[in-house]
């Protein structure tokens, strides 16, 4: 499989030309050009123009500006209309002389045959770089086919403005039998349509190269309209030049494809054309048609992807930077310049969705977690948190079963370790709603392996990937039903032998929704998992529905779902980002979001968005203003879940409770403080009995509290207790991630 | 805040300012923190934790 550099190198469209400048003869950067009128900055916008043209008053008025036709816009509200800025450039550039350039005289002499648009174009870019330039023409004056498409007088007038520094011999009424009669290092033919090409046709091997060394030829005389004859020149000049210094006749042939075609959809429409005048625009009118124009360019993927948004980079430039992360060029670890970068991607693919090549940098992301992960430089710090979650998950709070008699039950609801700690009830009513449809259902509650995934640990993930087929094959290959998007994303991905389900599709169709709502307001926010699941899509929307709410439609949802910030467990790496992240999706929306993702709807929650899950509507009165669990009362929750489950289903396996080892209370508000620093109750139970069982510890002597601290997993917290009744009480708990190397005192 | 004057809970000594050796993806510095004199019990303080501290590890994960 290629590369990801290589599929860049092969797809990416970030430098491709957009359709008007690949249509222009000369290459335009219709984009630079408009840009500088937006500003009302003639000077430069004309001074471009001449130097891609070589003529600016001829070629405005002659092109037949294929760029018009080829304008995103051509359809829709009339294209751009750069025939008439260009001639607005030129009228109101306070200055349209050519600059004057003091360079040194070249010795090379060069021929150029007719007087042509080709011609004349070609000695005018040598002659400004002063090279000794003679035309040889047959008639008596310049201008070959340009003749007659405009007036004489506008033609001549721009053609000496355009020489009036330049000097250039013309030989007129002078034919040229024989190319040795001409004493010259380089010779350009532009004897124009119909004629003498003195045996010559282009090699091929260069544009504008004739088999003969140091001979080219172009314009009309190879086929070319006036317009193009301008740009051949130009190119041959540019041949000349190579040819003079190099000896090579390979001047690159222009490129005028382009594989990037602006999606109009994606586009707000632009205002009217703005109508000419007489005359021409007016500076004013000029500068209102310029800004009519996208400046398209292939950056879907950094507009829409917050990380390539937020750090304004392009796919290669995030390939480059990874890239040297984790081969880093030095043998310092200085040079792990992207580890933070690479740990802040929150895979919801949309990056993906959005490239119309379909370029995937999230999978390059993750494939690079994981090589960090290999290589031991990723900070454990960035993932240790929601890793010692998935071992509570598939530990302690994991339970597989299947209440009904038989051994093959059809259903395996999976709702998911998030939903669980947030809303365990709802687990509770969903599984007896499973169970209405399919009597037969199971359940599994357990971890899908998302975190060990987003963390790049490959054999964590591998273990807990085998312990969910064992679980579904000891029960016969059921169909999962996920209420979480995410955990079925993860299944699809890493067991897609398991054909699975949403519990909103099973729902919508056999489950009788009772009508809670009276028509309020609410939008859909769609989980970025959801991006491939339409059907689970349009289920939610019809529950709600039913239920009797009514929908405001997102501007980004369905296929191009964004993440509410939870996903890659980016907040402990990059915790201001996750944060702006989910402050933005809370801004999409004016009405309060109806989320079918636990993790959406919590985030949203903690940031102060109203937002209730679909099941709520289902089962209960929604509480919109719901706080989100802590980590610690999330656990709690599981625990009581998993047994409420037992004493329901399996009254004879209730696994006991373990009591803890130590009393410790802890005031709500210090709870919230200590989640905040992704800290647990048992972290601080930890820490006490630490401090207590080896009388490690330090009082003040004003207070009589304590205070000591203990390693718990790789971070090392901090507690703040006193003595209270029988056990203790938390004052305070903070934690960091650097290790204090015990049992060496320097002293 | 005010510096909070500590006692060794094990040796009842007022905590000295020493060097503490730390560790953090394989970097190995020290810094002076206050100590216990004798039986080199640590203590860092909320404050010493989100500043300081703080910056350093941002620094070394940066790396």
């Amino acid at each position: 499989m290629a590369s990801f550099k290589e599929q860049l190198e092969a797809l990416c469209m970030q430098n491709d030309p957009p359709p008007c400048a690949a249509e222009c003869p000369f290459g335009l950067d219709v984009r630079a050009f408009v840009a500088h009128l937006k500003r009302g900055a003639f000077a430069a916008a004309y001074r471009m123009y001449r130097d891609a043209t070589a003529f600016p008053g001829i070629v405005s008025r002659v092109c037949p500006h294929p760029c018009e036709g080829a304008c995103v816009f051509a359809q829709r509200n009339g294209a751009i209309s750069l025939r008439e800025l260009e001639r607005a450039a030129a009228a109101h550039t306070p200055n349209p002389r050519p600059n004057r350039y003091n360079l040194p005289k070249r010795k090379e002499r060069i021929a150029v045959v007719g007087a042509g648009p080709s011609g004349l174009a070609c000695a005018l870019r040598l002659a400004s770089k002063k090279y000794a330039v003679t035309v040889y023409e047959r008639g008596a004056r310049r201008g070959g086919s340009l003749r007659g498409l405009l007036p004489d007088e506008a033609l001549d007038a721009e053609l000496d403005m355009q020489f009036m520094h330049e000097t250039v011999e013309f030989r007129y009424e002078t034919e040229v039998r024989d190319l040795s009669e001409l004493d010259a290092e380089a010779i350009y033919l532009a004897t124009g349509r119909g004629g003498d090409a003195f045996g010559m046709t282009l090699s091929g091997t260069g544009a504008c190269a004739s088999g003969r060394e140091g001979v080219f030829l172009g314009g009309g005389l190879v086929g070319r309209d006036p317009v193009a004859a301008i740009a051949d020149g130009l190119t041959a000049a540019r041949a000349v030049e190579r040819y003079l210094k190099t000896g090579g006749r390979n001047e690159p042939f222009r490129d005028g494809s382009t594989r990037f075609h602006p999606d109009p959809a994606l586009l707000p429409a632009p205002a009217p054309a703005v109508a000419p005048g007489e005359g021409g625009y007016t500076p004013e009118q000029a500068v209102a048609e310029a800004q009519r124009c996208r400046e398209c360019r292939c950056d879907a993927c950094v507009t829409y992807c917050d990380l390539m948004r937020s750090n304004q980079k392009y796919p290669s430039r995030l390939e480059e930077e990874v890239t040297t992360t984790i081969e880093p060029v030095s043998l310092s670890r200085k040079a792990r310049l992207a580890t933070r970068l690479i740990a802040a991607c929150d895979h919801c693919g949309l990056c993906k969705a959005v490239c119309p090549a379909g370029i995937d940098t999230g999978a390059f992301l993750l494939e690079s977690q994981r090589k960090m992960q290999e290589l031991g430089a990723m900070p454990w710090a960035f993932h240790e948190f929601w890793l010692r979650d998935l071992e509570f998950a598939n530990g302690e709070a994991w339970l597989c079963l299947s209440p009904s008699e038989t051994k093959t039950p059809r259903y395996l609801f999976f709702p998911g370790c998030r939903l669980s700690g947030s809303s365990p009830e709802l687990v509770e009513r969903s599984f007896d709603a499973l169970r209405t449809v399919a009597p037969d259902s199971a359940v599994l509650l357990g971890c899908c392996g998302a975190g060990a995934s987003w963390a790049g640990r490959t054999e964590l993930h591998e273990a807990v990937l085998e312990r969910l087929r064992a679980a579904w094959r000891s029960l016969g290959e059921p169909t999962p039903v996920f209420a979480c998007m995410s955990c079925r994303r993860e299944f699809a991905r890493y067991l897609p032998e398991m054909a699975s389900v949403s519990l909103y599709e099973v729902l919508d169709e056999g489950f009788p929704v009772p009508k809670r709502g009276a028509g309020e307001t609410v939008s859909v926010f769609d989980p970025c998992s959801s991006r491939d699941w339409p059907d689970a899509q349009r289920a939610v929307r019809s529950l709600a529905e039913k239920a009797g709410w009514r929908l405001e439609p997102l501007r980004m949802e369905g296929k191009y779902a964004r993440c509410c910030g939870w996903g890659g467990h980016v907040a402990l790496s990059n915790p201001g980002y996750a944060s702006d992240v989910t402050k933005s999706r809370a801004g999409e929306g004016d009405a309060p979001y109806l989320a079918y993702c636990a993790n959406c709807r919590d985030v949203f929650a903690s940031a102060g968005k109203r937002a209730a899950h679909i099941l709520e509507l289902l089962f209960s009165a929604p509480d919109w203003e719901r706080k989100a669990p802590t980590a610690s009362e999330s656990r709690d929750n599981r625990r009581a879940l998993k047994r409420r489950l037992q004493e329901r289903f399996t009254p004879g396996e209730v696994t006991p409770m373990e009591e803890p080892k130590i009393r410790l209370s802890i005031a709500p508000e210090l709870l919230t403080k200590l989640d905040r620093d992704h800290l647990l109750r048992e972290d601080a139970e930890a820490a006490v009995l630490r401090c207590e069982e080896s009388g490690r510890f330090l009082r003040d002597p004003e207070t009589d509290s304590r205070a000591g601290h203990a390693q718990v997993g790789n971070a090392t917290v901090w507690v703040e207790y006193r003595a209270a009744g029988e056990g203790f009480e938390l004052l305070n708990a903070y934690a960091h991630r650097m290790r204090i190397v015990e049992g060496h005192d320097n002293g | 805040m005010a510096e909070r004057e500590m006692l060794c809970g094990k040796c009842g000594c007022p905590l000295e300012p020493r060097r503490v050796d730390f560790e953090y993806l394989g970097h190995v510095f020290f810094a002076d923190a206050p100590r216990c004199p004798k039986c080199g019990e640590v203590y860092l303080s909320e404050e010493l934790v989100r500043g300081r501290v703080a910056e350093v590890e941002m620094e070394l994960e940066n790396k």
